[in-house]
């Protein structure tokens, strides 16, 4: 047994070069295409198919504890706004949607993020479109930003605790690129997750404030996550209630989800409710909350493709009905990132 | 008044001491207790050889099993935790676990990025099969690895790989327990090569069976065994099967004659099963990587012997 064992260690020490050098210096480049067909449903039948959006990732390390991140983005209209008439309804622009260095580490526990990124607001406002696990935004984002994501140029730093429990603080200052910022504003986040067999509850405090055309304006918003995932089977339940501390005005909503998945389909609902976004002091006197409730259906036609059904029914709203149909579908390696 | 005194230092020393236990218990480490390396894996398999090379200075902690398809496990943000503590990661890599590959990076732990020194690449010096070649105009469909088949580590020969690979990199880091690693690996090879000739004796009257597999994840442990996988279910990695596909391949079989249908616990049984109806192949469940509260799968050696016992009966049923 020892002169095999000698000979075998002889025959590993010898370096087997698998690996072509040149493919492994490309970054890993990838495409994701998400199309949206949209039924308004009122007094007469609307529909409007559209491009939302088909994003470009390029990925890979410079270093190995910092890499890059550059997501360039095809972009359809945002939902919500009019396609009917003009260049908003047809126009397909293309963005830098998020370019960003992340240094894994820079002391003792501290990481940070430099660039355009998306706002570590919450659970929602990180994921890219491909990632909701609904259609549309929900109500209580569009209301609040008056985006479908808060996006920024800047740099934020976080730190992990040495816990027995998962504890992230971060703080970040960003320049305004989408969201209801004039200029300068600051954010900041913690999470907290524990794991207890099956069971995965998170919970999370954000805020982001700055001076917006008006006033200073401060969002502070709280999540709650409880997962249990066995397998393939898995139940998600989403709370995040927002609030917004304006100098004149307070206005607030939420959005709560529930979804059970498999590998092949996901069932669930979202249940919004939101005050409206107003724009003059007289509006504020009356504010009242809309509520709504969204069935969805997704089903994966291969790892990296998915089919998602939703219908919204908002009572209070012009137009109270709305029937999406949506195909994702991924190509290369940050299409495994597809969250189900 | 001197009592006092000697009152007020004492509970001073106590206070002291307790903001020092406390301190110590939120750092996980315990004033008295041998420091062990702390070793996490993605896979069962790849944690069993480090528990096998590490002996009692390791402490190993797996992140999924074999009920749980490597591709896809869900990286929970809990897991994290591992990652911060880690010294040591021994991922699978060739774009098969890249859950775990976003939960080193969310770890602002250098020890174990990528190119550190806690940092095992367990493939180097296995010959990766199945590297595509593409031509100009080929499709390229499917959940594509570009740089080959991951599913190495269920070939015996590879496994001894690995456990030389993770032992290579446990000296170099602490070189003071090197020959305790050595002498580890020997044993540990020593086992794998007495299971591997017990094995491949009770199967040599099987050798050429002939095989379909789901996925392409057997193609090392076939190559071993000489098994020969005549195609798989999966049209392209990841896409599942079309009924076209599936009375194509019935076809196939037929012609080759083809005895088995090799599957893992989490795939879609249905599409087995349809295919076993029309061909008559034994569908025959295996695992990929050894489950820790199954006694039969509880750790590496067990799982190769408990796949290749599997074939063995099922061959054996169908040929009665």
């Amino acid at each position: 047994m020892e002169i095999g064992f000698i000979l075998f260690l002889a025959l590993i020490s010898q370096e087997t070069k698998t690996l072509k050098g040149r493919a492994l210096l490309n970054p890993d480049i990838s495409a994701i295409g998400n199309i949206v067909n949209q039924t308004l449903l009122e007094n007469k039948i609307k529909n409007e198919f559209f491009i939302k959006e088909f994003e470009f990732a390029f990925q890979g390390y410079l270093y190995p504890s910092i890499r890059a991140d550059i997501f360039l983005t095809a972009h359809g209209p945002k939902f919500g706004a009019n396609h009917e008439h003009g260049v908003e309804g047809n126009h397909i622009g293309l963005d830098l949607e998020e370019a960003y260095v992340s240094l894994l580490n820079i002391w003792g526990g501290f990481s940070g993020k430099i660039g355009r990124k998306y706002i570590e607001f919450g659970k929602f406002n990180p994921l890219h479109p491909e990632q909701w696990l609904y259609v549309d935004p929900p109500k209580v984002i569009q209301n609040m930003f008056g985006t479908e994501n808060l996006i920024g140029d800047g740099g934020q730093i976080e730190f992990l605790f040495p816990l027995p429990f998962l504890l992230r603080i971060q703080g970040g200052i960003f320049r305004n690129f989408e969201g209801p910022f004039q200029d300068v504003f600051y954010s900041s986040r913690a999470f907290s997750s524990f794991g207890i067999s099956e069971f995965e509850l998170s919970f999370g405090t954000s805020y982001v404030g700055g001076k917006t055309e008006k006033e200073f304006a401060n969002f502070i918003g709280g999540d709650i996550t409880l997962d249990y995932i066995k397998g393939y089977t898995k139940l998600t339940f989403i709370l995040e209630p927002i609030l917004a501390v304006n100098e004149k005005s307070k206005f607030a909503g939420f959005y709560s989800s529930l979804f059970y998945s498999t590998r092949r389909f996901q069932a669930g609902f979202r249940i919004d409710g939101a005050e409206p976004h107003k724009e003059t002091e007289e509006e504020h006197t009356e504010n009242k909350i809309s509520f709504g409730i969204s069935p969805i259906f997704a089903f994966l036609l291969t790892e990296t493709t998915k089919i998602r059904f939703q219908y919204s029914f908002f009572p209070s709203e012009k137009p109270k009905h709305t029937i999406f149909f949506q195909l994702i579908f991924g190509l290369g390696p940050h299409s495994h990132v597809l969250q189900f | 008044m001197r009592k006092q005194k000697k009152i007020a230092s004492l509970a001073k020393i106590v206070l002291l001491n307790q903001v020092l236990l406390f301190l110590f218990s939120i750092l996980g480490k315990s004033v008295g207790e041998a420091k062990k390396i702390k070793v996490v894996s993605p896979i069962c398999t790849f944690a069993d050889i480090a528990k096998n090379i590490g002996g009692d200075r390791v402490d190993v902690i797996n992140l999924s099993d074999g009920l749980n398809d490597p591709h896809f496990v869900e990286p929970k943000p809990s897991m994290i935790i591992h990652m911060i503590n880690a010294e040591v990661v021994i991922p699978i890599g060739l774009r098969l676990d890249m859950w775990f590959f976003s939960l080193i990076e969310k770890s602002a732990n250098p020890k174990i990025f990528e190119g550190s020194s806690g940092f095992i690449r367990t493939y180097e010096g296995v010959r990766i099969l199945e590297v595509p070649e593409y031509k100009i105009g080929q499709p390229r469909i499917g959940d594509i690895h570009p740089e080959g088949n991951p599913h190495y580590w269920l070939s015996p020969d590879n496994a001894k790989i690995i456990a030389m690979n993770i032992t290579k990199k446990l000296s170099e880091i602490y070189p003071e327990e090197k020959g305790y690693f050595m002498k580890n690996a020997e044993i540990f090879i020593g086992k794998i090569d007495e299971a591997e000739e017990d094995l491949k004796k009770e199967f040599s009257r099987f050798e050429g069976v002939k095989a379909i597999q789901y996925h392409k994840t057997f193609t090392y442990f076939a190559d071993f065994f000489k098994i020969k996988i005549v195609g798989e279910l999966e049209p392209y990695p990841g896409i599942p099967p079309t009924p076209s596909h599936i009375s194509q391949l019935a076809e196939k079989m037929k012609k080759e004659r083809v005895e088995i249908i090799i599957y893992e616990p989490f795939r879609n049984k249905k599409d087995v099963e349809r295919l076993s109806k029309i061909t008559s192949a034994t569908p025959t469940e295996l695992y990929a990587d050894c489950v820790p509260q199954i006694n039969e799968l509880k750790d590496y050696i067990s799982l190769i012997r408990y796949n290749i016992r599997k074939i063995m009966m099922s061959i054996e049923g169908k040929r009665k």
